[in-house]
């Protein structure tokens, strides 16, 4: 089902980026915030279950998930009047969508994500997708806030990393049940 | 994919920034020679203190000496291309690090790390050439209208 979720999304942004109309981007938005919704329902009635080897439904990740749908309908609208109110071009539109999606897609899969390692790649996927956002009005000053946002982060995320690979090991070498890492995004 | 994708894609983004092989850090080479010297010394005098048997001490000594050098190495330099280098390095050392600890992991989750690290360098490498070409030069005092 979570896997589902992802291609689901990933194919969203995908199309949107391709295909560039209005009508079909609205469509695909409202596709992928249902998807949302209803990944927050089912995850709340398999609590504590696994989806596959690396996501676990548990419940700080279900309670965040349904935040960050309520969340993402009003950005999705706030987005549209936003986009209406500067001129942009449709290919620039397109990418705001695409990354906006993307960028929910692995908030979702770090919320859940049961291994480190792959935790930390959709951090680091986070990372990449908002500085993406944040040079959408492409300005020097756009520019300059990009580049430092995505420098420091980066680098404080692979910093983190060590952090999270040393505390794997000796939470699994002293028999401890696996300590909460959910929430970092 | 890190011993050819990414030297290859930062030899483009070098050409096509026109930049020479030079540095020009805030720091004299001299120094930072001895700094680096120092570093070293600290990670060997902290790898043999942490009298602890999973910790392979020559890994150990190597990695966190290359995160030190690798965040050393972005203070110094003016050069925003040099500071992605400087990321790469410390990359590296955290990928030593993780080998010391003795953690394997699944060969999929690697190969997505793997994958990652290349994007972030991609999309770094992109925004170098933007701010090469907007600002019309690399230097990172170009970039000094935003504070906090």
């Amino acid at each position: 089902m979570f896997i589902a979720f992802i291609i689901l999304s990933f194919l969203a942004g995908l199309s949107i980026f391709l295909i560039r109309k209005n009508l079909y981007t609205k469509v695909a938005s409202l596709v992928f915030l249902a998807a949302l919704l209803a990944l927050g329902i089912y995850s709340w009635v398999h609590l504590d279950e696994f989806s596959s080897r690396f996501f676990k439904f548990d419940s700080a990740g279900v309670l965040l998930t349904f935040v960050l749908a309520l969340l993402s309908i009003a950005t999705f609208y706030h987005s549209r009047l936003y986009l209406l109110r500067h001129f942009f071009t449709p290919r620039q539109e397109a990418t705001y969508y695409a990354s906006l999606i993307m960028l929910i897609m692995a908030m979702c899969v770090a919320y859940f994500a049961e291994n480190i390692a792959l935790l930390w790649v959709s951090i680091e996927a986070t990372t990449l997708f908002v500085s993406m956002l944040i040079y959408h009005e492409r300005s020097k000053v756009a520019l300059e806030a990009s580049w430092k946002y995505l420098f420091v982060s980066s680098t404080g995320v692979a910093i983190a990393f060590i952090g999270h690979s040393i505390s794997k090991h000796y939470s699994q070498r002293e028999q401890y049940p696996r300590s909460e890492h959910g929430i970092h995004a | 994919v890190k011993a050819i994708i990414v030297p290859w894609f930062l030899l483009k983004v070098r050409r096509h920034n026109k930049l020479k092989r030079e540095h020009e850090p805030f720091i004299p080479v001299f120094y930072s020679i001895i700094v680096v010297v120092i570093s070293l010394i600290l990670s060997f005098i902290l790898s043999n203190q942490l009298s602890n048997s999973e910790l392979h001490t020559k890994f150990f000594t190597v990695a966190f000496a290359s995160i030190l050098f690798g965040m050393y190495f972005i203070i110094i330099h003016k050069n925003i291309f040099s500071q992605v280098v400087g990321y790469l390095i410390i990359e590296n050392g955290i990928f030593l690090l993780s080998l010391t600890i003795g953690n394997i992991m699944p060969i999929m989750v690697n190969l997505a790390i793997l994958l990652d690290v290349l994007m972030g360098v991609l999309v770094l490498g992109i925004f170098i050439n933007r701010i090469g070409d907007t600002f019309n030069s690399v230097e990172i005092s170009q970039l000094s209208k935003l504070k906090d």
